[in-house]
């Protein structure tokens, strides 16, 4: 069969070609984002507990080393934590101040406050993409766990993307800074919409971009960027980030603004799910 | 043996791609360890069996990760049947042709997979060839350099090569 193959390899070629060009094109044009096929998921079950042990000891091997090299500096950040306490402390209390304050105003106005209270459950990151095209990665957690498609993830800073494919033990996730993913969110300060999109170029940085700013928008950089809840998939009023870069090109009539994602990208190890 | 010992080696290219290799980044660029490793394999074990194994990981790396099937398969196929015609007919395979190779083919690869995403839909200026594929492939190059006298070692190890 070898020397079949050897004798016959241009033609063998050829027909391979065509077959994967027929598949990219079903793939593209049937494309079902949710529920893994069965064979994906069953690579996956078999896959994802040996992802989870090789990157559970490169992590550690790379905690071992963060952990000598933060020695060294450890000194000098030192000090400059600790006035940046004395400072923090004074903006706590200020804030205390101005939070008694909404509250009073609020039951003054006889404004029904929403308390958000998502349901969360926690994951590992097992998995990135190989490639340098997108942002995704695999998580330890599936539809066993109570995980569906459309689930937004976050992590303690702030969030991170959406469950885009599952299987039963792991799950895919787009991130925020992916350029395939669109986040229906609002500027903190203002409540203006806006769309936050993830950028190929911005992505490398860990950074992603804003659109549809017009130009005599009233944004700062700083600005805090939440989600909006608009779109179905994250709930109103998770983190997002904050704006980083503002430019504007004479004639345009948006500006460009890159947002500085609150969740870092390049160490994300463990992550929350928020369940639908 | 032999059988057994290639499939520990991409097995293994395969878990430090998605694992490791986000810690090896520069300025957010990771090197393709599995087309390194596929490269080298096909210049040790010429291009019907580096086409193979070529798809076999196109198809893994597709089916876990890609968004468009069948991409990273061809892309895979081709680099590496390309770069196995090398090696048989035009230079013997050492560090430096594997990395020259590897750097060209790699940056073939990019700017093709580029525009397939641009016909999908994206849009990048060409400072994204500049700016994210040609380091890609430097580095990818730069790694395959490092695996080959390895790989040479291991494939005469087991007499498959």
């Amino acid at each position: 069969m070898w020397n079949f193959i050897k004798k016959k390899f241009i033609p063998i070629l050829i027909v391979f070609s065509v077959a994967i060009f027929v598949a990219m094109g079903i793939s593209g044009a049937t494309k079902e984002n949710g529920k893994a096929s069965l064979p994906s998921d069953a690579i996956g079950i078999v896959l994802s507990p040996v992802q989870g042990a090789f990157s559970w000891v490169i992590g550690n091997f790379v905690s071992i080393g963060e952990y000598v090299y933060d020695m060294s500096t450890s000194v000098e950040e030192n000090k400059i934590l600790k006035n940046q306490i004395i400072q923090l402390e004074k903006m706590a209390r200020d804030r205390e101040e101005y939070k008694n304050e909404n509250d009073r105003l609020r039951s003054l106005l006889d404004f029904k406050e929403k308390e958000q209270n998502y349901p969360t459950i926690g994951a590992e990151v097992i998995a990135k993409e190989p490639g340098n095209w997108f942002q995704i990665f695999t998580i330890n957690r599936g539809t066993m766990d109570g995980l569906e498609q459309g689930c937004a993830v976050l992590d303690s800073q702030g969030l991170i993307g959406y469950i885009f494919d599952i299987g039963t033990t792991w799950a895919k996730v787009a991130t925020i800074i992916d350029m395939d993913t669109n986040v229906g969110a609002l500027l903190t300060k203002t409540g203006e919409q806006v769309v936050v999109e993830g950028d190929m170029e911005l992505s490398r940085e860990g950074l992603c971009k804003m659109v549809y700013i017009p130009k005599n928008a009233n944004i700062m950089i700083g600005d805090p960027v939440e989600t909006s809840g608009l779109g179905g998939v994250y709930p109103k009023g998770l983190f997002i980030g904050r704006i980083k870069e503002i430019n504007t090109q004479q004639g345009d009539l948006y500006k460009e603004v890159v947002v500085e994602p609150a969740a870092d990208f390049q160490r994300i190890r463990e992550v929350l799910v928020i369940k639908k | 043996m032999g059988v057994f010992a290639t499939i520990i080696i991409f097995v293994a290219a395969y878990l430090l791609q998605t694992t490791f290799a986000g810690y090896i980044a520069i300025f957010g660029i990771k090197p393709d360890l599995i087309l390194a490793a596929l490269i080298c394999f096909g210049a040790f074990h010429g291009k019907e069996k580096g086409a193979l194994m070529a798809v076999v990981m196109g198809i893994v790396v597709d089916w876990l990760f890609g968004k468009i099937f069948g991409v990273n398969t061809l892309m895979y196929l081709y680099i590496v049947v390309a770069a196995s015609v090398i090696f048989e007919y035009l230079f013997e395979h050492n560090v430096l042709t594997v990395g020259t190779v590897t750097f060209v083919l790699s940056l073939a690869g990019g700017v093709i997979y580029s525009l397939i995403l641009v016909l999908s839909g994206q849009s990048f200026g060409l400072l994204f060839i500049v700016k994210i594929v040609a380091p890609y492939a430097l580095y990818t190059a730069v790694a395959a350099a490092v695996m080959h006298p390895v790989l040479a070692r291991i494939y005469r190890r087991y007499e498959i090569a």
